[in-house]
């Protein structure tokens, strides 16, 4: 059982590796070899969540292996890099989400033709990455997946992208690449700032004060968290880098075009990975170690944090508005909902810091489902342009049912997971800043706006007569769609089912914390 | 019996299913079957729990624990009141009737069960939200209750025009939803539960006799404004300020989702529905939820007294306002739809004046009144095939029943004795005029007397004179008369539930102690109302019975028949100062976005660009750019290692 996710990362990738001896002409093979890996490793995400110890907020199911020593890295001490895994309450539920957005996306896939053999191999390697950075237990084996999902991202786009995927690949590599780069410097002055801390150094260490224990361990360094803290000088440094990167990580304003440029460019079953689950990396990085780790940090920029949010929810939404093209009103739309999770990051609050969890779980299902149906209907109707679409409900009635299901999740409707998630989130943020609060419950009123007004466009309205021949949902697309539909709806009536799991962890980071 | 109580929404719920799964299969009968038994059953079981409530009292709330959020745990469970017993038998009386009435209506139409599916849905999220006993579920439930009406308004959605009207009205309510979801935010921060008791009065309770407003309201002034055991407000407010604030902000809720000024916007609009949808928004659902939600926290307005002046004063504005615009529209349904917001109006009025027996009693006699108006309209509609009152006329010979039932609806919602309006009306006058409201008063009574004139203006155009259409209109079936029957007996005799001789509503309400301020009986200005509405006939049949007259009337009148015929410009003003500037705001922001800021880093990025574009066919262009970043990242790294070590 402890190695289940270590096998979530390793099946994907085996998978990945056994893909390139099987012949490209064989193409079911390919299909099938992938779509076995994607459904063992989510039934094995699965048997960690359901075997999750929900009382417990440490660490579980650790699994740890040496890869390099560098001896006398530190003195005589060496320094030991591994890779290790190991969930807790905020990370368990989107592992749970890699798991099934990417069976899904593997399923979405069908529709490539194209060098079908690399793409699986790819989209393989992404999920294999994806598990990895939600799993993972140290600062380097995060750091390793997170430059895995970079490159395999950057290839998905820019093979099987559209007219503009080579540029708009470039843009996502540099960007990201860019947000790496500061992160890893964050990393790398978080582990050396706590090393030094827990050897009662002095706070005014010099350049070249070597510690002689360096750890990289997640866990432990948030054991460390709760016996001292590191000086305010160092939090507030470290702070701002963490949130530059998480901030260009996760597209938000003004860090955020090269967003909507890749999802207008991915085709549907990437864009389902990189909304699904990607996108909601760089909220992880922020919960996981400047939340954990740099309290007091967080605490001095919580306003300008917050802001941020807010700009993000409003701008997005008012930017979504105008979009034309879906794939772009949606890339809008996850940015607004992404602020609303950094707004209630900022409030410090444990029920804030839950409805984060909660939104992110909630958005990575709802945005999936909105590019997996948006992306069935034009696949029909060849076109992502609202202008140029109109009164689908009568030709594709399944598949405008469900993108009406999703578009309204995704405004907050009662019944489905995004309501319970803003109520906690704005619980957590009116506790704490009742004015910027009030500014993102404008939000609230956009989405409503943009997103019915998108729906009146594509599945109102008279039927346009070069739409009525279309054929509704194939089997294959029922499954996935009631899938996603299926859980949105579980967790909107009885969220305990994510709830709980959560719960612990949250309250014992908030204990910690003081918040 | 109390014990059932959860089957009275549960029962829709399970039609809901039913014809979810295998609705397409079934035959019209069949799916009628299902949808009007269950809200039958439904209706049935809440009769006899208002019965048993009668006799025995209210039972406390049953509660289960739903969701651990933060250090508490929030509770869903069912509760039942003298208020909600009273609302259930109402919402799934007439609900039956209207769900029976569409099955003639809707005839032939090629989502027929996929309508029962909605109507069915919707009747669940309305028993809903009134049998439950916490706010959040209220929310909940809420907010089902305007997707139901958003999908039901766009029921035929090929219409641009109930496309749009689908949308503005979720829109228009959902402004006053995110005042509501602030307020049960505020409410959460200040007492820390959900449950109505617990905000109410500190605790969950057990004893019969504080139970749904049994309490006196000042058992809750005394809870939160010096009550032991409160919690520290949020944000340091003193105790009347936030209650203010919190029954300010639920009363937006309200306003948007009973359609008061100035969100009475989509209700008018909303009638592009099909006509049994209209009944059921403007009768039972949707528009009753605004008011029960004021009445459901009463202790709340109770406590504030500047939160209730407001009540008031937006009641008694919507009902002067809408009952003017209703004076000169043309479409029989829109007529009956400002009326509506017109009569909602006068509840709330009667609330905020703290007559709460009287705003109650008005909802459910207007329940039953304006279920009718809309169910004879949309017979006469089916009839005729227009919804021009000047292409009618002459129903009267050619449709007796439909000329009954809409003349019993029209005297009841014109508040003339014995029929049930005037009874719940002049309640509600009679409340504004002794608790010294004298000007609220005054308005509440002309717009009594606009209201008798607009609608018998609708029974004139319609009923009277010579049908001038060129079709054959006729009677609808059983399914369409029985209802129609059911209705018309209510809306006459309705209001003999609470007289001043017999108030068996008010004793029923208040059986564990007075609720709010209850009116003394005052004959003389009972004779004032009937007067008032007999006038308003009066007038309507001489200007109408005549040919001509109504025209000199109007041109008379002027610019105000303009305001009035153009509903006071409130769509074209909302267009110009809301609508239209956050468009131009969104397309600005939109272009910045894409030629600005992308702009800028199109610019920085150049260089990038231009490199890439040379190795763009080769294979390796791609590992190299790669590469060349992470060679980059190497190197800010170590400076950036270097500069915090120095920080240390």
């Amino acid at each position: 059982m402890n190695d289940a996710l270590f096998l979530t990362v390793l099946l994907p990738a085996l998978a990945a590796l056994f893909v390139l001896f099987v012949p490209a002409r064989a193409a079911s093979a390919v299909r099938g070899v992938s779509l076995t890996a994607q459904l063992l490793a989510l039934l094995f995400a699965l048997a960690a969540y359901i075997g999750f110890n929900k009382g417990m907020a440490v660490f579980q199911f650790p699994f740890a292996a040496t890869w390099l020593t560098v001896p006398n890295a530190f003195g005589t001490t060496p320094l030991v890099i591994r890779f290790a895994f190991g969930a807790d309450g905020i990370s368990m539920p989107l592992i749970l989400l890699t798991g099934v957005v990417g069976l899904m996306a593997s399923m979405r896939s069908h529709s490539i033709h194209e060098r079908v053999k690399e793409h699986y191999f790819w989209q393989l390697l992404l999920t294999a990455g994806l598990y990895g950075v939600f799993a993972s237990a140290d600062l380097f084996t995060f750091f390793f997946f997170l430059e895995a999902t970079l490159v395999t991202t950057y290839f998905l786009i820019s093979v099987w992208g559209n007219e503009g995927r080579r540029r708009a690949a470039t843009k996502f590599l540099i960007y990201r690449g860019l947000a790496s780069v500061v992160l890893l410097a964050g990393f790398i002055g978080l582990a050396y700032s706590y090393a030094v801390q827990a050897q009662g150094a002095s706070m005014q260490v010099y350049l070249g004060f070597a510690p002689n224990f360096l750890s990289l361990s997640i866990p432990q360094l948030i054991s460390e968290a709760g016996k001292f803290q590191l000086s305010i000088a160092a939090q507030d440094a470290l702070y701002l880098v963490f949130l530059l990167a998480v901030l260009v990580e996760e597209a938000f304003v003004p860090f955020h075009t090269w967003l909507p440029d890749a999802h207008e460019q991915a085709d549907t079953g990437t864009n389902m990975l990189i909304g699904g689950v990607l996108m909601k990396i760089g909220l992880y990085i922020l919960l996981r170690f400047a939340v954990e780790l740099l309290p007091q940090g967080l605490q001095q920029f919580a306003w300008l944090t917050g802001l941020l949010g807010v700009i993000s929810i409003i701008y997005g939404a008012l930017v979504a508005l105008a979009q034309k093209d879906w794939r772009r009103l949606i890339a809008f739309s996850s940015i607004s909902h992404m602020g609303l999770v950094l707004l209630a990051i900022a409030s410090l609050q444990a029920v804030g810091l839950q409805g984060a969890v909660f939104m992110l779980v909630s958005s990575g299902l709802l945005t999936a489902l909105l590019f997996y149906a948006v992306g069935a209907q034009a696949d029909r109707t060849k076109t992502f342009e609202i202008k140029n679409l109109g009164g689908l409900s009568k030709s594709l009635p399944v598949i405008s049912g469900v993108l009406l299901v999703a578009a309204l999740g995704s405004v907050g409707l009662p019944g489905m997971s995004g309501f319970i998630s803003e109520f906690a989130l704005f619980l957590g943020s009116f506790a704490t800043f009742p004015w910027l609060a009030a500014v993102g419950t404008l939000g609230m009123i956009l989405v409503a706006l943009y997103l019915l007004y998108a729906m009146q466009r594509t599945t109102f309205g008279p039927q346009r007569t070069e739409y009525d021949q279309l054929a509704d949902a194939r089997p294959v697309e029922y499954v996935a769609m009631a899938v996603f539909v299926a859980l949105v709806i579980l967790i909107g009536v009885y969220p305990s089912v994510l709830g709980d799991v959560v719960h612990t962890t949250v309250q014992s980071i908030a204990g910690r914390i003081g918040g | 019996m109390t014990g059932l109580a959860w089957l009275v929404p549960v029962l829709p719920l399970a039609a809901y299913v039913l014809l979810l799964i295998g609705g397409r299969r079934l035959a019209e009968g069949a799916v009628t079957s299902i949808a009007v038994l269950a809200v039958a059953a439904s209706f049935v079981i809440s009769l006899a729990i208002m019965i048993q409530v009668a006799l025995h009292g209210p039972q406390p709330a049953v509660t289960f624990p739903w969701l651990v959020l933060g250090s508490a745990t929030i509770s869903f469970g069912f509760e039942v009141t003298s208020l909600n017993a009273m609302m259930l038998v109402m919402v799934s009386f007439v609900s039956a009737l209207v769900l029976l009435f569409s099955r003639g209506y809707m005839r032939g139409d090629a989502r027929f069960a996929r309508f029962y599916q909605y109507l069915s849905l919707f009747v669940f999220a309305m028993l809903g939200l009134v049998i439950t006993s916490n706010l959040l579920e209220f929310y909940i439930f809420w907010e089902l209750v305007g997707v139901c009406s958003y999908l039901l308004v766009g029921f035929w959605y090929f219409k641009p025009e109930a496309a749009a009207a689908a949308k503005k009205a979720f829109i228009v309510t959902r402004i006053g939803d995110v005042g509501l979801f602030v307020g049960m935010i505020l409410l959460y921060l200040g007492f820390h539960t959900m449950n109505f008791d617990t905000i109410f009065y500190g605790q969950a309770v057990s004893s019969p006799y504080t139970m749904a407003h049994g309490a006196p309201a000042l058992l809750f002034a005394a809870h939160a404004l010096t009550g032991p055991g409160i919690h520290a407000l949020p944000y340091g407010l003193a105790p009347a300020a936030f209650v203010t604030l919190t029954a300010l902000l639920v009363f937006v809720g309200a306003v948007g989702k009973s359609a008061q000024f100035p969100l009475h916007v989509w209700l008018p609009d909303a009638m592009e529905g099909p006509t049994p949808v209209s009944a059921l928004i403007h009768a039972a659902t949707m528009v009753a939820a605004g008011v029960y939600l004021v009445a459901r926290m009463f202790p709340l307005f109770q406590a504030s007294p500047a939160a209730s002046d407001v009540v008031a004063i937006v009641g008694g504005f919507t009902a002067i306002l809408a009952a003017l615009i209703g004076l000169t529209q043309h479409d029989i349904k829109r007529v009956i739809a400002y009326s509506t917001v017109s009569q909602l109006g006068y509840m709330m009025l009667a609330l905020g004046v703290g007559a709460y027996v009287s705003g109650i009693f008005h909802l459910m006699t207007h329940a039953f009144f304006k279920a009718l108006l809309f169910l004879t309209a949309g017979s006469v509609i089916h009839a005729v095939e227009t919804q021009d009152l000047f292409e009618m006329g002459g129903l009267r010979k050619l449709m007796p029943l439909t000329n009954a039932a809409f003349l019993a609806g029209a005297l009841a919602l014109s508040g003339i004795p014995p029929f049930a309006g005037f009874w719940s009306k002049d309640e509600i006058l009679s409340a504004a005029f002794s608790s010294g409201n004298y000007v609220l008063y005054a308005v509440g009574l002309i717009a009594a007397f606009c209201t008798a004139f607009y609608i018998f203006r609708v029974y004139f155009l319609t009923f009277g004179g010579e049908y001038k259409g060129d079709r054959h209109p006729h009677e609808g079936g059983l399914a369409m008369t029985i209802p129609l029957t059911a209705l018309a007996v209510m809306a006459t005799v309705a209001g003999f539930f609470n007289t001043p001789w017999a108030p068996w509503i008010a004793n029923f309400l208040q059986d564990r102690g007075a609720v709010g301020y209850d009116p003394a009986v005052n004959w003389g200005l009972m004779v004032v109302s009937a007067v008032v509405g007999l006038a308003g006939i009066g007038l309507a049949y001489y200007a109408y019975g005549a040919p001509g007259r109504a025209q000199r009337m109007a041109q008379k009148s002027g610019f105000l028949y303009t305001l009035s015929f153009n509903k006071f410009y409130f769509d074209e003003l909302y267009d110009r100062i809301v609508t239209r500037p956050i468009r131009a705001i969104a397309e600005a922001l939109g272009f910045v976005d894409r030629w600005i800021i992308d702009g800028l880093v199109r610019l920085v990025s150049g260089g990038v660009y231009t490199g890439g574009a040379g190795l763009r066919y080769g294979n390796t262009g791609q590992i190299q750019t790669y590469g060349l970043v992470t060679l980059f990242g190497v190197a800010v790294l170590l400076i950036i290692a270097a500069g915090i070590g120095g920080v240390l």
